[in-house]
């Protein structure tokens, strides 16, 4: 099976799927759509089970970490092989609709109550972060980081409703601003962006970008 | 204009073949690569390409962390292997790779997070290559100096928990990051940590120039794996994007100029 391992074959499997599917795009309901959508449901599938590739990964690294007790990370790797634990059997245990909204299942008890306040309160703490950024991003050091500041200054006012109450020019150079020189720099942006991204596309097609499969 | 009315009729009719402006473009630039490839297959000729900075620095990053004795670490956000996001995925892998590689070299401890669980078998694969090219595989398998994570949830707030945690010294953040690109860089300035961060995507660009260090801006994202390898056939195709691009802008300033003086005389192309 060396042959498979080397990068070249899955770059020529990865270019006819890709070809394939890029141009069924062009002839709907022919015959090379009804093939396409036969690729996409078989990675869909294909998906499944990779998932559980990373689950046994990340079983096998944090067993490790914990028979081998890795300073200051061992204990870390026995609550998330806990806790993963946990999880797994609820929601094994009660069947595939236990994650149905509002079903009596210890594994929505468990995410409704421990993951999501958990999560909401942590995206809480970093909030204060998004202001400090913000803070550092407004300093005035050069020209352009000053006209940073009055595009910014002028739509954060815009959006916010205090501003229009302060002065009615607010919104209006606000949407000025974000209709007509921010419109001209993302659609500018998007076009150069787009072109890079057929480009890549094309590369990675005909096998010459490798690095996803360790070329 | 009525005999592109006419070929326009036809193509529908005759073969299905719908949203044909796009392909019109697709080929278009396909063409223009074409030419890139003859250039530096056939001619010979090896463009110039700019150097990317943020490509440099990861160099810099990761010696730095190396000499004060600090780990580093690699997070790749929203990595989808299918689907709108992959393309920006595989250039975010490429990223992940090289600092792999330089990290092996380096010989720095490194740790590697995603919050994209389909994307960690590929993840892992592409680390463990880039040990076995720096000929490190005995530190790919000592968790000491390795660690691949996946952390779902908040995963600005896990990586933020790891930066400091783990006294990384360099980070490199790439994938469709979006809003969360504060936090990101605010958790590098915390942890006082050397910031890179990858944008494939144009969301919240601006945002990443304001916080992080070193940003590789759209096209230099997908650039970038060209200019590491400096391959011929990639090279070409750096060649024939620049010529798509310039294509582009003409056509931008010709139809302005001309929609100004004639009206509108896009209906072909804005169905």
């Amino acid at each position: 099976m060396a042959w498979f391992k080397e990068a070249t074959y899955p770059a020529i499997l990865a270019t006819i799927v890709g070809f394939v599917i890029l141009f069924s795009f062009f002839y709907p309901g022919t015959f090379l759509d009804q093939v396409s959508s036969k690729l996409v449901n078989w990675a869909t599938v294909m998906i499944c089970v990779i998932v559980w590739v990373g689950v046994i990964n990340v079983v096998r690294s944090a067993v490790r970490e914990v028979k081998e007790r890795v300073p200051g990370r061992w204990y870390v790797a026995l609550i998330q092989l806990f806790l993963m634990a946990v999880m797994f059997i609820s929601g094994f245990g009660e069947g595939k609709n236990s994650t149905a909204p509002g079903a009596p299942t210890v594994i929505n008890w468990l995410f409704n109550n421990y993951f999501y306040y958990g999560a909401l309160g942590s995206m809480a703490l970093v909030g204060i972060w998004a202001v400090t950024a913000a803070y550092r991003a407004f300093r005035v050091r050069s020209a352009e980081t000053f006209l940073f500041f009055i595009g910014a200054f002028f739509v954060l006012l815009r959006n916010a409703p205090i501003g229009g109450v302060i002065w009615t020019g607010f919104p209006i150079i606000g949407d000025w601003i974000m209709n007509t020189p921010f419109m001209a720099m993302q659609r500018g942006l998007t076009v150069g962006l787009g072109i890079a991204i057929v480009a890549y596309a094309l590369r990675y097609y005909l096998g010459r970008e490798k690095a996803a499969y360790g070329g | 204009m009525k005999k592109v009315k006419t070929i326009r009729k036809k193509c529908e009719g005759a073969t299905m073949l719908v949203h044909y402006q796009s392909l019109i473009l697709l080929l278009g630039i396909f063409l223009m690569v074409g030419y890139g490839l003859y250039q530096t297959h056939i001619r010979g000729k090896i463009p110039h390409i700019r150097r990317i900075a943020a490509l440099e620095a990861i160099d810099e990053a990761i010696g730095r962390a190396m000499e004060t004795g600090k780990k580093v670490h690699c997070g790749l956000t929203h990595v989808e292997i299918f689907g709108a996001y992959a393309i920006q995925s595989l250039a975010s892998f490429a990223l992940a790779s090289y600092w792999a590689r330089k990290a092996a070299e380096y010989g720095v401890p490194a740790i590697y997070t995603t919050d994209t669980i389909p994307s960690y078998p590929i993840y892992e694969g592409l680390i463990r290559d880039a040990y076995v090219s720096a000929g490190k595989l005995e530190d790919f398998n000592d968790p000491h100096k390795v660690q691949i994570r996946v952390m779902t949830g908040p995963y600005d707030l896990a990586v933020a928990g790891v930066l400091q945690r783990e006294n990384v010294g360099a980070g490199l953040i790439s994938g469709e990051v979006g809003r969360y690109v504060l936090q990101f860089g605010e958790a590098h300035r915390v942890a006082d940590a050397f910031s890179i961060i990858g944008m494939p995507i144009i969301d919240k660009l601006e945002w990443s120039v304001a916080t992080f260090d070193y940003v590789f801006m759209l096209s230099e994202t997908y650039a970038a794996g060209a200019w590491i390898t400096k391959d011929k056939t990639q090279l070409g195709h750096i060649i024939g994007s620049d010529i798509a691009t310039w294509v582009a802008i003409i056509l931008f300033i010709a139809f302005f100029v001309v929609a100004n003086i004639l009206g509108s005389p896009l209906t072909f192309l804005g169905r």
